[in-house]
């Protein structure tokens, strides 16, 4: 393929994949009468931040953006905490056949189920735990549904580790435990940063266990809350773009500081499944 | 007295088996060297001895305690790998010090240990480098510098050399032996080399297939190899192994050319397509016995050789000649049969001229070709 035909092919791919936010960002910054202008206006139209006001001045805002703060990263610390050892204990234990693989297979399996056919049953469950409506709740539900992916991820860096090292280290006096967090842990570390920031952006975005597990505001994340804002009489466009605006924005900055290790934790997990 | 024996040692992989009925023993601050060809069982035995696997018969005593179930890390045996092992995210220093801090010492007395043992080992200029920065050598003598900090009750090395490149092997081969020597540690040390075998060990136990074959000094297993195996691993250029057969007192070559059937050698006991024929001694025949199938054993530097017919000379061609300088190897074709000879520096033997060779009787090893073994 020629140069050109591969940049007008790239800037497609490109424009399809921003138009979407532009659209967002400057519906959050259009007064109402020119949102929905026909023709639509691109770039000249006169910007407000009164949609931005409107949100921050609304204390509930502030309540879903705290909720989701927490909800994502205690149940990405979580699911790391959990998933890190048990990827190295069913990569490095000695198994009987092939256990390692059936247990890791049914731990993917779970990723399997499409998350609305558990949605009773986790409604069910939570209500009978009281945690309906708490971020607990959430928490829980969230490291349920990144736990299996963290598994998998870290098994792959977890292989990818030369076993040499491990084994001088058992000879150098040290225990299994001490391995993992003398050892396996630092040297995993590109590994485990580009898995917590999928993590945190599968968490921040969740939206439909959010949605019928926090019917209370003291509990809703943001993604629920944003969808608030239709309403039975009307949608209010520009605070609902304002939020999604701010909604985006701590996901990006992350991505982009762990942008270093993103890019080079999934490859080097590419290289083994 | 901290002497290592493994005593009667089986591991199976599966079906195949690694290791059958390995026994020796390690006394005090001796260098045993484990020689044999990949897939022998080597390696094995060492990680059985360094707890890292666990063998299915048999016992391992470090000395005087079973420490057969023992963990790895309650051992206090030190273990130098091929591939170093050096800890990636650690430097120089942090590297040598890890089994100190492991061990809780004080931090002072830990970067003094550290300070001795890398300038020991030539590396005080290195100390703040991390593993990547370093040479293959230098990697390699932070991995013993690791591996002696601690005074450890046994070495285990295995193929710690063999990442060099081989001028490099020679140096650290030379001062790995004099450092073994200063420390007076028990050594297990594992390689398929033999040079590097026989330049080491106070003992070399040759392994083949999971079992033992010899276990002896590198002078013994050389003098008197025990068995075909043996004979033929250790020495270089390896030792010409020539099977033939007991007619009469004599013993004829089989040709590899045209391999003759029994009847041809006894209507031509004398030479024939065999080409060579061997009047045995009266001692040789009395160990022979009954036997008929033997394989006659003679080192390359126990050949004469004469680019002129002599009287007692067996005729043959010479086939290849190697210059190393200080000696020629030059290698005979005898009907197919190759044989090969050390002739002083400057011998000349052209491609396919008539070369006259000579066995000196008093060197001669004789294997029984059906059971392997040495004939004594």
């Amino acid at each position: 393929m020629k140069t050109t035909a591969k940049y007008a092919a790239a800037f497609l791919a490109l424009a399809a994949a921003l138009a979407p936010i532009y659209w967002l960002i400057t519906i959050s910054l259009k007064q109402e009468i020119d949102q929905f202008a026909s023709p639509p206006l691109w770039f000249s139209f006169t910007p407000t931040l009164r949609h931005y006001n409107a949100i921050f001045r609304q204390d509930v805002f502030g309540r879903y953006f705290l909720n989701s703060v927490i909800v994502s990263t205690a149940s990405t610390l979580i699911a790391l905490l959990l998933g890190l050892p048990a990827a190295y204990g069913l990569v490095r234990f000695p198994w009987p056949r092939d256990w390692s693989r059936s247990i890791s297979f049914w731990i993917l399996s779970n990723r399997m189920l499409p998350p609305i056919v558990t949605i009773i049953p986790l409604f069910l469950m939570l209500r009978q735990i009281h945690l309906l409506n708490s971020l607990t709740g959430l928490i829980l539900v969230d490291v349920a549904l990144n736990l299996p992916f963290v598994v998998w991820m870290m098994r792959g860096f977890v292989e990818d580790l030369p076993r040499e090292i491990e084994e001088a280290a058992m000879l150098d006096g040290v225990s299994r435990i001490g391995i993992l967090l003398r050892i396996v842990l630092p040297l995993v570390r590109p590994g485990l940063a580009a898995t917590a920031v999928f993590c945190m952006i599968v968490s921040w975005n969740e939206f439909l266990f959010a949605l019928i597990l926090s019917q209370t505001e003291s509990a809703m994340t943001l993604p629920v809350g944003i969808a608030s804002h239709v309403t039975q009489y009307e949608i209010q466009w520009g605070a609902m773009s304002a939020a999604g605006v701010v909604a985006m924005l701590p996901v990006l900055i992350f991505a982009a500081a762990a942008q270093r290790y993103f890019v080079r934790g999934l490859s080097l997990g590419a290289i083994k499944g | 007295m901290m002497s290592l024996r493994v005593e009667n040692i089986t591991k199976r992989f599966g079906e195949k088996h690694a290791l059958r009925g390995v026994t020796l023993e390690a006394r005090d601050g001796e260098f045993v060297v484990l020689l044999g060809p990949s897939g022998c069982g080597k390696s094995t035995l060492l990680r059985i001895i360094a707890g890292l696997e666990e063998p299915d018969e048999g016992t391992v005593v470090l000395g005087g305690n079973d420490i057969t179930r023992l963990e790895p890390r309650r051992r206090d045996v030190a273990m130098v790998f091929q591939g170093y092992a050096l800890y990636p995210h650690m430097t120089v220093a942090q590297n040598i010090g890890f089994p100190l801090r492991v061990r809780k010492r004080p931090p002072s007395e830990i970067s003094a240990e550290v300070e001795r043992v890398g300038a020991r080992l030539s590396l005080a200029h290195l100390l703040q480098n991390l593993p990547r920065q370093l040479s293959g050598g230098e990697r390699q003598r932070v991995a013993l510098a690791r591996a002696i900090i601690r005074h450890p009750k046994a070495f285990l090395m295995d193929e710690p050399l063999s990442n060099l490149d081989s001028r490099l092997r020679i140096d650290m081969r030379a001062e790995l032996k004099h450092l073994q020597h200063e420390l007076s540690v028990v050594t297990i040390y594992v390689t398929h080399d033999q040079v590097e075998a026989m330049t080491l060990a106070s003992r070399i136990a040759i392994l083949k297939d999971g079992i033992l074959q010899q276990y002896d000094a590198p002078s013994e297993v050389y003098r008197r190899p025990a068995n075909l195996f043996v004979a033929g691993f250790v020495g270089s250029p390896s030792m010409n192994l020539l099977p033939g057969i007991v007619e009469s007192g004599l013993f004829l070559l089989q040709s590899q050319a045209e391999p003759p059937a029994p009847q041809h050698h006894l209507s031509n006991p004398k030479g024939g397509a065999g080409g060579f024929a061997y009047q045995l001694a009266p001692e040789h025949l009395a160990a022979i016995g009954p036997r008929r199938e033997i394989t006659l054993g003679i080192r390359p530097e126990h050949i004469d050789f004469s680019p002129v017919p002599q009287p007692g000379y067996t005729p043959a061609r010479a086939w290849v000649t190697e210059d190393l300088g200080n000696e020629t190897l030059i290698r005979l074709s005898l009907d197919g049969t190759h044989i090969t000879l050390r002739a002083p520096a400057g011998t000349r033997a052209d491609f396919d001229s008539p070369a006259w060779f000579r066995i000196r009787t008093e060197n001669i090893h004789w294997f029984d070709s059906q059971t392997t073994e040495a004939i004594r």
